[in-house]
């Protein structure tokens, strides 16, 4: 009642009014003031919630390729490139970065249409990781050699995956029920 | 406006509460776990990786089914694992008959065998299986001794009885893992080879006393055959 009486007083009180109408343009101004600021805070927002949701499918697409990668006959239509790393032993795979164009050539001619992009491949067995074959393209995948790298190509793999976008991976067997192969993919945009 | 003490107070007190208010909601948007920006539409991509990661085991037990099969044979080959006690004699074509049930072995008993040391095989390497990109408390369930088998023109069909299953917080994700796959060969044409090849290799036997070296497989040879030596 106290707070009706004070509006009714507030309102009938001619001084409280601007002849110019000075408060109520203050008001409007305030008011638009914080519509602007609330709509470039939502806005920018909305732009976080985009780039978070297209790097996710980013990922996803990743492992859409990497499967794909997998699945692409190797030569004629005989076998698949999973199917082609399974039948080699350790010392076969370790040569065939470095000695066969086979799989090199394979793997630029599947992934040409991707701008930047890194494959590496490591044996897993008892013994742990160890790093067999590693094929890029792109500006960025020149990287440090270094003296303590523990795979091949004076590369280290830690490295070698923190200068573009998030690493994909799957596991796929080896015909020698000794060891798994570990392949990581990683794309640039 | 501003000579105007009444409502000077009124404005003052109007904009303190809009500046509070303002601060409070730029502050606690986006804070509460249910509202934060990452987690929009999160369980939804969650739900796509999830089919990713079993895509990724279907391919591994594809394979490790491919590498059983061959090695399954190997042992048919060698007289090794289950095929040890079987009493190798030619399959008569006309086994399937009621009559020559009776025979040994039959084509059941070959069939069983192989069977046996195929999940034997698929057993080992489905056991390597790691998904690293799992997190804690998530774990995918492959099952072993899974699988019933089937010969149909050089492929290997093998039936799933239990589902692959992928157990995370919020998604439960089950896939029937059955697989196709191309072996090159039919089991029972390959029992029958065998024989083909014992007297092969006795001419080999021979051939050796003359002279000759016997052949290895390369990688090579493995590719130009199908993927199969």
């Amino acid at each position: 009642m106290k707070c009706f009486k004070l509006f009714r007083k507030i309102a009938r009180n001619k001084k409280g009014l601007d002849p110019d109408l000075t408060d109520s343009l203050i008001a409007v101004l305030f008011s638009a003031m914080i519509f602007i600021f609330a709509f470039l805070f939502l806005a920018n927002t909305n732009k976080g919630i985009e780039k978070s949701a297209a790097e996710s499918i980013g990922n996803l697409e990743k492992d859409y390729i990497l499967l794909n990668y997998l699945r692409t006959p190797i030569q004629g239509n005989e076998i698949t490139i999973a199917e082609y790393l399974g039948t080699l032993s350790i010392e076969e795979l370790k040569n065939e970065c470095t000695k066969n164009p086979l799989l090199t050539t394979k793997t630029r001619e599947i992934l040409k249409d991707v701008r930047d992009w890194r494959i590496e491949m490591y044996t897993i067995n008892k013994n742990g990781r160890e790093s067999f074959c590693y094929i890029a393209k792109g500006a960025k995948t020149k990287t440090k050699k270094t003296e303590d790298s523990p795979g091949v190509l004076g590369f280290k793999s830690s490295e070698l995956f923190d200068i573009i976008g998030e690493t994909v991976k799957t596991v796929i067997p080896s015909n020698n029920p000794e060891f798994n192969i570990e392949i990581y993919l990683k794309i640039k945009g | 406006m501003f000579k105007n003490k009444k409502a000077a107070i009124f404005l003052t007190f109007v904009s303190i509460f809009l500046m509070v208010a303002l601060l409070y909601f730029y502050t606690n948007y986006g804070t509460k776990d249910e509202l934060k920006l990452k987690n929009l539409g999160k369980i939804q991509l969650e739900t796509l990786k999830t089919y990713q990661q079993a895509e990724k085991a279907l391919l591994y037990i594809d394979l490790s089914a491919k590498y059983s099969a061959n090695k399954t044979i190997e042992d048919l080959k060698n007289k090794k694992g289950s095929f040890k006690d079987l009493d190798y004699k030619p399959l008569d074509e006309s086994s399937e008959n009621q009559e020559q049930e009776d025979c040994i072995p039959t084509k059941k008993q070959i069939y069983d065998a192989f069977s046996v040391d195929f999940n034997k095989y698929l057993k080992k390497y489905i056991e390597k299986y790691k998904d690293n990109e799992l997190k804690q408390g998530e774990e995918i369930i492959i099952p072993k001794n899974n699988y019933d088998l089937l010969f149909k023109e050089n492929h290997l069909i093998g039936i799933a009885t239990q589902n692959l299953k992928i157990n995370k917080n919020n998604i439960n994700y089950s896939i029937k893992p059955s697989f196709n796959i191309d072996i090159g060969f039919d089991l029972f044409e390959e029992y029958k080879s065998y024989f083909k090849q014992e007297s092969e290799n006795e001419e080999k036997t021979e051939d050796e006393s003359s002279g000759e070296v016997p052949e290895k497989f390369s990688t090579e040879e493995y590719i130009k055959k199908g993927g199969f030596i």
